[in-house]
């Protein structure tokens, strides 16, 4: 019933609904049968991943949409949005237990040796690395793990040998790559790659810690010093070879085709043209196992209160630097105005991403500041050029007589600032200001790209392992916008304190 | 108690004062009149170091207001001053402009601070306001507030930047009286002012400034009676007199009635006296055969309390009027009922009638 389409579409929500529309737009797809029907197609993929270049390579014809993650890619080929997916083999068990309605076109595309990765002028870590492989195998530890987390489909960490005292490990994962590889359970990490990395660190007496970055970040990372080595394993592709050193093949890694079941050539009926498997299920259920299930609540409260630190210490350091800023930028040394108008100017040029990745890549490479703070201070710096100027731009608006009587009066012309213009403008600013800490507040859910956790990487998490957007985006927007509003009126509160009872008419806050 | 010697100012190219030597004493109140734009406010502003003098040397007691070392906020503690644009603090309450100089920087207890505020307030008669904010009060309110404002800090002399020149005629008064009633009690004072009438009767001595320098002090009756040189005569003329000049029939009569209004408003005029010479006017335009060149002059005798009209228009010989003359009966009644005496004379080719109009008291 075609004629129902559109209705059963417009009900899902925006998110969903707006990778569905593809659908609508796109003429009837053709059935798949093979890798020979890759060469025109639509394929999904994580960017950075082996598949990147391995299609690029094979099929230069196709249409390549890259993901940030796991998830993504498996909801783009699940809703249609894409007609394949490449995979690793070991993950589609995983994937397949929450979206059913998937299924696997080709078993292996391609296979490809993986391993740990150190840099390239690495001389310890890589041989101790090698050697700790090599006793591992010649135990049996090896074999079990393997039997444990890609046969067993296990899910916890065993009994691990303790965490030395040493100088700290640093090792990137990619927590959204999902198990068995690696995935958070109860607010941990777990997974294949974790159990080596922790086992790894043992061997070494060394304490561990794991720094959570996507894929494609994690040669950066290793080069700027941020991490000493990746413990994501990773394909050996021409590509990376150049940029890093691998350690010893650990494991062969198999890419697989996967898609959706009724693409596959033969396919009984288009009963699966529902855009998420998880739509079928009860809400309770999806809810239950987004929010409840492995203590995923516990993510999301955890991100909740970094995304609150964040934006708590940001707002604070933005508004004193902005101050300090606009002092600059209002001064009588025109070097000093100079520079403040050049800060400015660049901090209002360039994105707060990338603000945020340059200063944790490239200023702080080879400190180990906490992200948080490196976040605070990007978003500080940020918020700062901003403040700066509706601070200039309200002190200007106070009229230049205030100043004047105050001096008159007896006041030197910082007491005058201080009692009689600086109330004023900052009575003149808090509408504008209120703007600007929201707006910094909701900044904040990039941080997920300098491996902090916050609540958006949360919903990130939880998404690669029940591959179910709808859920935790609505949580994520909703918890947003119960906060967004939250500082709106605590902002307001402020701003009603300080107007006259007969000018709070027309102030648009509600007394 | 202020003494100020060889005062110079100069704004990048323009010199606005060229040399200013005067010495005010303490209980005179001086006022500064003299055209626009002749530093009248520079020098009071230079009297508190709001403009920083180019050169000269000012005395306040014994004190060198520019020498470095001098404590100038300390200085200006002393020094109220009154701003044309009142410039009451915007964030405050009346209550709390006029306690945050003597809480701040007197070191005064705030209830006591607000006791003596609120008697001040009721000096300047606005007990009821102390609690309302600047931007609830009209013009005339808020510069009595700013009096008060000053008077907290129990100064030793105010200066005072025009300020009426920013009220609504309406609100004149109100800040004059106030003004007036400080001069009474013995307060010392320097007043740059446009009203001329309020100047003459309360300053102890006037400074006519013209140029960059006082060109002309001594007491109001002299300055305003016989000044003894030409450019303060020509000031005084000036000021005293409106003269009109009318081209064409489609005169603009909304702007002539502004400048007789402004005229009024100058003097002190009563309302209905103002009003009385409005219709005058306008009568006499109406009358006249022609108006391609008729001359008005308004002058004001303080004196006799008494202004003269002059009306001048070129023209035949005619007494517009004269009784039973080309006058309709309702212009010539209304004519009659508003003045005092009309004369008629003929001056060459023009017809000159003079009304004497007294000022309503």
């Amino acid at each position: 019933m075609p004629s129902l389409r559109p209705f059963r579409l417009a009900a899902r929500l925006l998110a969903v609904g707006l990778l569905a529309a593809s659908i609508l737009v796109a003429a009837e797809p053709a059935p798949l049968r093979g890798l020979d029907d890759l060469s025109r197609a639509r394929i999904a993929l994580v960017a950075g991943s082996s598949h990147d270049e391995h299609v690029a390579r094979r099929y230069p014809q196709a249409q390549v949409l890259q993901f940030k993650a796991t998830p993504d890619v498996v909801l783009a080929v699940s809703t249609g949005k894409a007609d394949v997916a490449f995979l690793a083999l070991e993950s589609v068990r995983e994937i397949f237990r929450t979206t059913p309605n998937l299924a696997i076109l080709v078993p292996e595309a391609y296979r490809s040796p993986m391993g740990a990765a150190f840099r390239p002028d690495d001389a310890t870590l890589r041989p101790a690395y090698n050697a700790f492989l090599r006793h591992l195998r010649e135990t049996g530890v090896y074999d079990a793990m393997r039997e444990r987390w890609f046969k067993d489909g296990a899910r916890d960490l065993p009994q691990l040998p303790p965490r030395g005292q040493g100088p700290v490990l640093r090792l990137g994962i990619t927590a959204s790559k999902g198990l068995p590889w690696t995935g958070v359970r109860n607010g941990a990490f777990t997974g294949f790659e974790v159990e080596l990395a922790e086992r790894f660190a043992a061997s070494l007496g060394r304490p561990l810690e794991l720094v959570d970055l996507d894929v494609s970040g994690q040669i950066a990372a290793l080069a700027s010093g941020r991490i000493e080595g990746i413990a994501c394993l990773l394909v050996m592709t021409e590509e990376r070879r150049k940029r890093v050193a691998f350690s010893d093949e650990l494991i062969a890694f198999v890419a697989c085709v996967v898609t959706r079941q009724d693409r596959v050539e033969g396919a009984s009926a288009p009963a699966a043209a529902t855009p998420a498997a998880q739509a079928a299920l009860p809400l309770g259920q999806r809810i239950r196992a987004n929010l409840v299930e492995e203590g995923r609540y516990r993510l999301i409260l955890e991100g909740l209160f970094v995304t609150c630190v964040i934006s708590v210490l940001a707002t604070l350091f933005g508004t004193v630097f902005g101050g300090v800023v606009c002092a600059g930028r209002m001064s009588s040394r025109p070097l000093l105005r100079r520079a403040a108008a050049i800060y400015i100017w660049c901090l209002r040029g360039v994105p707060v991403l990338v603000v945020l990745m340059i200063i944790y890549y490239v200023v702080f490479a080879s400190f180990h500041v906490s992200p948080i703070l490196v976040a605070a201070v990007a978003f500080g710096l940020n918020a700062a050029a901003y403040i700066a100027e509706m601070l200039r731009s309200a002190i200007q608006s106070v009229d230049r007589g205030q100043l004047e009587a105050g001096v008159a009066g007896g006041f030197t012309r910082a007491q005058a600032f201080r009692l009689i213009v600086l109330p004023q403008a900052l009575r003149q600013v808090l509408p504008v200001y209120k703007g600007e800490v929201i707006s910094l507040f909701k900044m904040t859910s990039v941080v997920g790209y300098i491996a902090v956790q916050d609540i958006t990487k949360a919903g990130d998490i939880i998404r690669s392992r029940t591959f179910d957007a709808f859920i935790p985006l609505l949580v994520t927007a909703a918890i947003y916008l119960v906060l967004a509003w939250l500082i709106a009126w605590a902002l307001e509160r402020i701003e009603l304190r300080v107007t006259p009872p007969h000018q709070r008419q027309g102030t648009g806050v509600a007394p | 108690m202020i003494t100020v010697r060889g005062l110079r100012k100069r704004f990048g190219d323009l010199e606005v004062l060229k040399g200013v030597d005067c010495e005010i004493r303490k209980g005179e109140v001086i006022s500064l009149i003299g055209p626009s734009g002749t530093g009248k406010s520079v020098f009071l502003r230079c009297l508190n170091l709001l403009e920083r003098p180019t050169a000269g040397e000012i005395l306040i007691g014994d004190q060198r207001l520019l020498d470095p070392a001098t404590d100038v906020p300390a200085l200006r503690r002393r020094m109220g001053m009154v701003f044309q644009h009142f410039n009451l603090y915007a964030h405050l309450t009346v209550l709390g402009n006029i306690t945050l100089g003597p809480v701040r920087l007197l070191g005064r207890e705030p209830a006591s601070a607000a006791a003596r505020a609120r008697e001040l307030l009721a000096l300047v008669g606005l007990a009821h306001k102390a609690d309302a904010y600047p931007d609830q009060l009209s013009g005339g309110q808020k510069q009595r507030v700013a009096i008060a404002r000053c008077l907290a800090m129990d100064p030793e002399i105010i200066l005072f930047d025009e300020p009426t020149s920013a009220l609504d005629p309406t609100m004149v008064s109100e800040v004059l009286a106030v003004i007036r009633n400080l001069a009474r009690d013995g307060m010392t004072m320097v007043i740059v002012t446009h009203e001329m009438a309020f100047a003459e009767a309360i300053s102890t001595r006037v400074f006519y400034m013209d140029g960059g320098e006082i060109h002309e002090e001594g007491p109001p009756a002299v300055i305003f009676g016989q000044p003894r040189r030409p450019l303060t005569q020509a000031f005084i003329r000036r000021i005293r007199r409106l003269t009109l000049q009318i081209t064409d029939d489609a005169y603009d009569l909304y702007a002539l009635n502004a400048e007789i209004e402004r005229f009024g408003a100058r003097h002190v005029l009563p309302p209905r006296t103002t009003a009385d010479l409005l219709s005058l006017v306008e009568e006499l335009l109406a009358l006249q055969p022609s108006r391609v060149d008729v001359r008005l002059e308004l002058a004001y005798a303080e004196r006799d309390a008494r202004v003269e009209l002059v009306c001048s228009a070129r023209g035949a010989p005619v007494d517009v009027l004269a009784a039973g003359g080309a006058a309709d009966d309702l212009a010539f009644r209304l004519i009659r009922g508003r003045t005092e005496e009309i004369r008629y004379a003929r001056e060459g080719e023009r017809n000159v009638t003079t009304l004497l109009v007294r000022a309503a008291r």
